[in-house]
């Protein structure tokens, strides 16, 4: 008898895990927003106060930047004729599908928040410091609105699976003993 | 290179004469060799320039804004590009240039020898003579100082070049010189000229400092403290000759009372000197 009852307490516990693991996808997707948020105040640093070009301000980024920053032509100096024009609005509609990918750099997120991304990438750099600055503080924002609604999500979802993993685990371990 | 811009490439001559590049909304682009100047069309538009314009600034707009403004840029490689079009002001001062119309490309290039002619006149019994090149635009002042810097430098000559728009240095995107300079030369660039040369001057204790284009009085100034603290200029300066640059009002204290003991006037064709004048206006 009390080995059933460990065994039940184990498969519980196990099965409140694994609905916690399903709902870590939220976790993931707010964690991603969370870093580039962090990436576009330092972009914001690094272009606006720090004057570097636009490539090099992204490199010093979030890996979706430092991808996009790959796709744009480099400084004019050594720009390829194989290199198609564009700035980082180009840029990053051709690394979209690779970062988006499953194990791409933002595959935890939704088309809401790829479509927040391609945003602030068409028409960055193309303007001067008063446009950039505007362009920059709505991405911030719309990230951080996007990030509030993934943390509630997470905290929602991470509650409610655990719990149904949990009332699954005992149901098993009830029909087992 | 110019022709790694696709606007650009294929209408540019590859022999290495090309000195400049015009550009202007619904003309053909004009070039211009030492030999002479040719059309090469078709028309350039308006969305071709405003690419071109991103390209050259590595879609870094916000990053040459200050000298969009003031008119012209530098490329990694030193060419100077100069912008004029629709230019919005504000109380009395330029704000901005809204909408570019023609574009001037001037190609840098590194000549070694070209300041030859002015070598002996800038060393005299191995003490270093300030000196200040004159000519209008597009004689080749800038060539005729960077290899003047590079020769001293060779001669054992502590060089600091105040570089304020990176066309002596041509600096590329990590800061470095492309142009060769010799192994005793310091550059600093990216800021105004005279706090450039303050700064060497208190920084890297040189025998001489370079900067190119001299014309505003902090210029005029900071040429002074560099000399009262014992270290050589060498400079250049727009205008014709010499009586012209003693007419301009940011030249003419450094010309009548200034450390300038060289006056080089160049002329005719690029890098030809057709006058050097001492500090009282003679020829030397």
């Amino acid at each position: 008898m009390m080995l059933r009852l460990i065994a039940a307490a184990i498969l519980s516990a196990a099965c409140a895990l694994a609905g916690r693991a399903v709902a870590g996808a939220c976790v993931r997707r707010a964690q991603a927003l969370s870093q580039l948020l962090g990436s576009v105040q330092r972009l914001r640093v690094d272009m606006l106060d720090k004057l570097l070009p636009l490539r090099e301000a992204l490199q010093n980024g979030h890996p979706a930047m430092r991808a996009v920053a790959a796709e744009m032509a480099p400084m004019p100096a050594a720009m390829p004729a194989a290199m198609p024009a564009g700035g980082a609005g180009a840029a990053w509609r051709r690394a979209r599908g690779a970062l988006a990918a499953r194990g791409g750099a933002l595959d935890c997120l939704t088309a809401q928040d790829l479509d927040a991304l391609g945003a602030l990438f068409d028409g960055l750099g193309e303007s001067g410091a008063a446009q950039q600055r505007i362009l920059l503080s709505g991405a911030l924002e719309n990230l951080e609105a996007l990030k509030a609604q993934a943390d509630k999500k997470a905290r929602e979802e991470s509650k409610l699976y655990t719990t149904l993993g949990f009332l699954a685990g005992l149901s098993l371990a009830i029909l087992l003993m | 290179m110019l022709d790694d811009f696709p606007l650009l490439r294929d209408r540019l001559p590859d022999d290495g004469t090309l000195t400049e590049v015009r550009l202007r909304i619904g003309q053909p682009v004009e070039v211009r060799m030492a030999s002479g100047g040719r059309l090469v069309g078709p028309e350039v538009t308006r969305q071709e320039l405003d690419e071109l314009l991103l390209q050259m600034t590595g879609y870094s707009i916000y990053a040459c804004e200050e000298r969009i403004r003031q008119g012209f840029f530098t490329l990694p490689e030193g060419h100077r590009v100069g912008l004029t079009g629709r230019y919005a002001s504000d109380k009395g001062g330029v704000v901005g240039l809204t909408g570019a119309l023609s574009m001037c490309i001037r190609v840098a290039r590194a000549i070694p020898g070209a300041a030859d002619p002015l070598m002996p006149r800038l060393i005299e019994g191995g003490r270093l003579k300030s000196a200040l090149i004159l000519s209008p635009p597009g004689l080749g002042k800038t060539t005729m100082l960077r290899d003047a810097a590079r020769q001293l430098s060779l001669k054992g000559y502590r060089v600091a070049l105040a570089d304020e728009r990176g066309e002596l240095a041509a600096p590329a995107a990590g800061g470095l010189p492309t142009m060769a300079l010799g192994p005793r030369c310091d550059v600093a660039t990216g800021a105004d000229k005279a706090q450039l040369i303050e700064r060497l001057v208190r920084s890297m204790a040189p025998d001489v400092v370079v900067t190119d284009e001299l014309g505003g009085e902090g210029d005029a100034r900071a040429v002074y403290e560099a000399a009262c603290a014992g270290v050589a200029v060498l400079a250049s300066a727009h205008a014709a000759d010499f009586p012209s640059a003693r007419r301009k009002r940011g030249l003419a204290p450094l010309l009548e009372d200034g450390p300038f003991e060289v006056f080089a006037v160049l002329g005719g064709a690029p890098g030809r000197i057709v006058e050097i004048v001492d500090a009282r206006g003679g020829r030397a």
